[in-house]
């Protein structure tokens, strides 16, 4: 191919850009139409809201759909910026209304472009007959497009409207006498439903069709003529096909359809050519190209591909080293590399808050500089440890900067570097504080052990005490539990005559050991002691021994926990002797008040009898000259005043107690050595002197 | 020439009533205490001659009343009477300088004649 026929093409080419640039231009305008663009800042738009897909409002509420993406680009052509609505209120003010809207208007006052396309409507029959009328219903999408599809088809016919494809498909399919309408549009949907079906529907295609054109304002003449103007660059540029393509699966392109689509397909085919011949070319001097050039230009893209490895290896090297770094800068452990010298090769900055220094005085330095009498023992016990791979928890002691020990466990590693040397690494982990607690904690322990002993000391003197006490106790102690002795003190063995195998849980009742006349007194107090829950009960009782002996008992019962559970303590005391005293007790007053009583009635009566014999007396000497009768009787006074006197002295020498205080008609009865003491303590010593 | 005067202390009424009557028959002014604070004061007004007195009454003893009276005259006889554990009485009295003791009951020829004595000495 020479160069000459190659020039050729390339200057047809350039024609042909020319003229697709001139055909896909924007619109040429007049001086008016200019103007008027410049004086009008928008156009408004009356849309429907619920013509899916054509014009309907979506989920978000904004109004979409294939005329309002069409509007769009017919008004970017012209150059002015639109606004939709579906507001009907005001319908009079919008500038343009769609096809969809169009009975909404008086047409007088609009003018229709020609037709922009056109929406196919076919009927889906279970059986091959298109007349609708011998149909009973009719099922269709719910859009305002398919009224003046059905009006008038039939006036007796059923209209069923459903939101989607399948749920018009589903009730047509119930319905054997029903007739299914359908927008061409949604054929790829229906598709898949009727696929599906074991027997095929007849389908009457495109038995319906509207024009979608859109009605401007007639007081608006400029504005029709830029619309007409741009709808036709608009089915040069096959700008619906993109839009509708937009909105459609491909398996349904053939539902499309409009007359100007042929005027399309030249100009595509025109311009398939043209890109055919620019990719010819191209082919053409990729092909003559020099192959070394080829062979060094690979080599340099390869070169150069290596490059973007390599700096793109150091970069992950830098960031790894950084990171590791920082990993290191934020462990709570001395991390330390030494040269086999004791030379610091690194130490992270952990350093300056464990032992004082900062790295940079550490690096570079000796370990002699923070051990300085120990840095070699210190390198030999790394390097031993490393060189036996040993993950050690020995410990060591460094002195930090300000002289304090402290105390570390470590573990090291031997590491050979790339010039054959060896490094050690090692990490120091600062133990100090860690074995001060143990310290504390081992101190501690020491003074709870200590508590403990001393408290089971206490426990047991008190064991101790209270096992005296109670063994030694001349009472019975012991614990009842439903009438069986849990526990009882040698005392009860002694006061019963049993042994402790017969008494303590064993089947001996303790009802056995009372006495069987003191039996209901006991079960009388027990039971008003239980139920009225009183903390203690004391009962005097006899009880019977082994030997069948009785003896007199005071019995306190007292509630417990024992095990868990409520027993009673019970404490028996023998007061056989106790009831004795109180018997001898008892007679000694009886006595004493008999005594008292005679002492003081002798008193009493003394005085009226001196009163009768010294009025016998008196009567005795008035009377000179008395009969025998007279003395007879004056001699009997003297005689019974004689007997009385006679009968008090034997009263009053029953007994020689003297008795302080005791009042008979509020006579005080005086102890007469007492009251003389008091008043003539002289004659005490007098009579001692005789 | 002044009657002589007797000051009979006894808490019993018809004592006092008996002894008034007895010894008013030897023409003796007499006059009656119920008790020694009673007597106290009729020993101090009235001048008795002799005082007869119980031991055991209310207020204050016959013992109380012959320690006052002895601690003022000590020569002023005394004579004591009471029915009350006799034998330790009889001491007491003549532990405590009282001029004579008569048990209850006694004869009342026997104290006629035991005041004549006091008061003709």
């Amino acid at each position: 191919m020479n160069n000459f026929f190659v020039n050729r093409i390339i200057l047809i080419a350039v024609l042909i850009i020319i003229l697709n640039s001139s055909i896909y231009a924007t619109i040429s305008l007049t001086k008016n139409e200019k103007n008027w663009i410049a004086e009008n800042d928008y156009v408004r738009i009356f849309v429907s809201d619920n013509n899916a897909p054509y014009e309907f409002r979506n989920n978000q509420g904004y109004l979409t759909g294939i005329n309002i993406d069409l509007l769009r680009e017919i008004f970017t052509k012209i150059g002015i910026n639109v606004i939709f609505s579906s507001e009907k209120e005001s319908i009079n003010q919008y500038d343009i209304i769609t096809t969809l809207n169009s009975q909404l208007i008086e047409k007088k006052e609009f003018a229709a472009t020609k037709s922009i396309y056109q929406i196919n409507m076919s009927y889906i029959s279970h059986k091959n007959d298109k007349d609708i009328s011998n149909y009973s219903a009719i099922y269709l999408m719910n859009q305002n497009q398919l009224d003046w599809v059905t009006t008038n088809e039939n006036n007796n016919i059923l209209i069923s409207q459903f939101q989607n494809v399948q749920d018009v498909f589903y009730a047509f399919e119930k319905d054997t006498s029903g007739l299914m309408l359908i927008d061409n549009f949604f054929f790829w949907q229906l598709n898949e439903l009727i696929n599906k079906e074991k027997k095929q529907p007849y389908i009457f295609k495109n038995i319906k069709e509207k024009d979608i054109k859109l009605f401007i304002t007639k007081d608006k003449p400029l504005l029709y003529n830029l619309v007409n103007k741009s709808l036709f660059q608009v089915y040069l540029n096959n700008t619906f096909k993109k839009i509708y393509d937009k909105w459609i699966s491909d398996s349904n392109k053939e539902i499309f359809y409009h007359k100007n689509i042929k005027q399309f397909y030249i100009l595509f085919a025109l311009n398939v050519m043209f890109v055919l011949l620019i990719i010819g070319l191209i082919i053409r001097n990729f092909y003559h190209e020099n192959d070394f050039v080829k062979i060094i230009r690979e080599k340099n893209l390869k070169l150069s591909n290596i490059n973007n490895e390599l700096n793109f290896a150091k970069q992950a090297l830098i960031i790894a080293e950084s990171k590791s770094k920082d990993v290191l800068d934020h462990i709570d452990s001395i991390a330390i590399t030494v040269d086999l010298s004791g030379k610091i090769v690194y130490v992270n900055s952990i350093v300056k808050n464990i032992l004082g220094y900062t790295s940079d005085e550490l690096i570079g330095q000796n370990l002699s500089k923070i051990v300085p009498d120990d840095s070699k023992k210190l390198i030999a016990i790394f390097y031993n440890q490393a060189d036996r791979a040993k993950q050690g928890t020995d410990e060591i002691i460094i002195p930090s900067k300000d002289g304090l020990s402290k105390i570390f466990i470590y573990s090291t590693q031997l590491n050979k570097q790339l010039d054959g040397n060896y490094t050690i690494n090692c990490i120091l982990q600062d133990i100090t504080f860690r074995k001060s607690l143990e310290s504390r904690l081992e101190a501690y322990t020491d003074h709870l052990e200590d508590l403990v002993k001393q408290r089971t000391q206490r426990l047991r003197d008190s064991e101790e005490r209270f096992r005296l006490v109670v063994e030694n106790s001349k009472s019975g102690v012991f614990l009842l539990s439903e009438n069986k002795i849990l526990f009882c003190n040698s005392a009860v063995f002694k006061l019963t005559g049993y042994s402790s195998d017969e008494l303590i849980d064993n089947q001996l009742s303790f009802h056995k050991l009372i006495f069987e006349d003191s039996y209901s007194s006991y079960q009388r107090e027990f039971s008003l002691y239980h139920q009225s829950k009183e903390s203690v009960v004391t009962m005097d009782l006899i009880f019977v021994t082994k030997e069948n002996k009785q003896f007199s008992a005071e019995l306190i019962l007292s509630p417990v926990i024992y095990n868990g559970q409520r027993v009673e303590l019970g404490i028996m005391r023998d007061v056989t002797e106790k009831k004795k005293i109180e018997k001898e007790n008892l007679e000694k007053e009886r006595l004493s008040i008999l005594t008292h009583f005679a002492v003081t009635a002798n008193d009493r009566i003394n005085s009226p009898l001196n009163a009768i014999s010294g009025y016998t007396e008196l009567i005795d000497s008035q009377i000179e000259n008395k009969n025998s009768l007279l003395k007879n009787a004056i001699s009997n006074i003297y005689l019974s005043v004689e007997i009385i006197e006679n009968i008090m002295k034997k009263l009053k020498s029953l007994s020689r107690i003297t008795i302080k205080d005791y009042k008979l008609d509020n006579l005080k009865v005086f102890d007469l050595d007492e009251d003389v003491e008091k008043y003539f303590p002289a004659s005490e010593e007098k009579n001692n002197g005789d | 020439m002044r009657k002589k005067k007797i000051l009979i202390v006894d808490d019993e009424m018809v004592m006092r009533a008996m002894l008034r009557d007895y010894l008013s028959m030897f023409d003796y002014d007499v006059i009656t205490a119920e008790n020694g604070m009673i007597a106290w004061e009729k020993w101090n007004t009235n001048s008795p001659d002799i005082l007869i007195t119980d031991i055991n009454m209310p207020i204050m003893s016959g013992l109380e009343l012959l320690y006052k009276v002895k601690s003022l005259a000590p020569e002023f006889p005394i004579i004591i009477i009471t029915g009350v554990n006799v034998d330790q009485a009889r001491k007491s009295a003549a532990d405590s300088r009282a001029d004579a003791f008569l048990a209850k009951p006694f004869k009342m020829a026997e104290l006629a004649e035991m005041v004549k004595v006091f008061l003709r000495n």
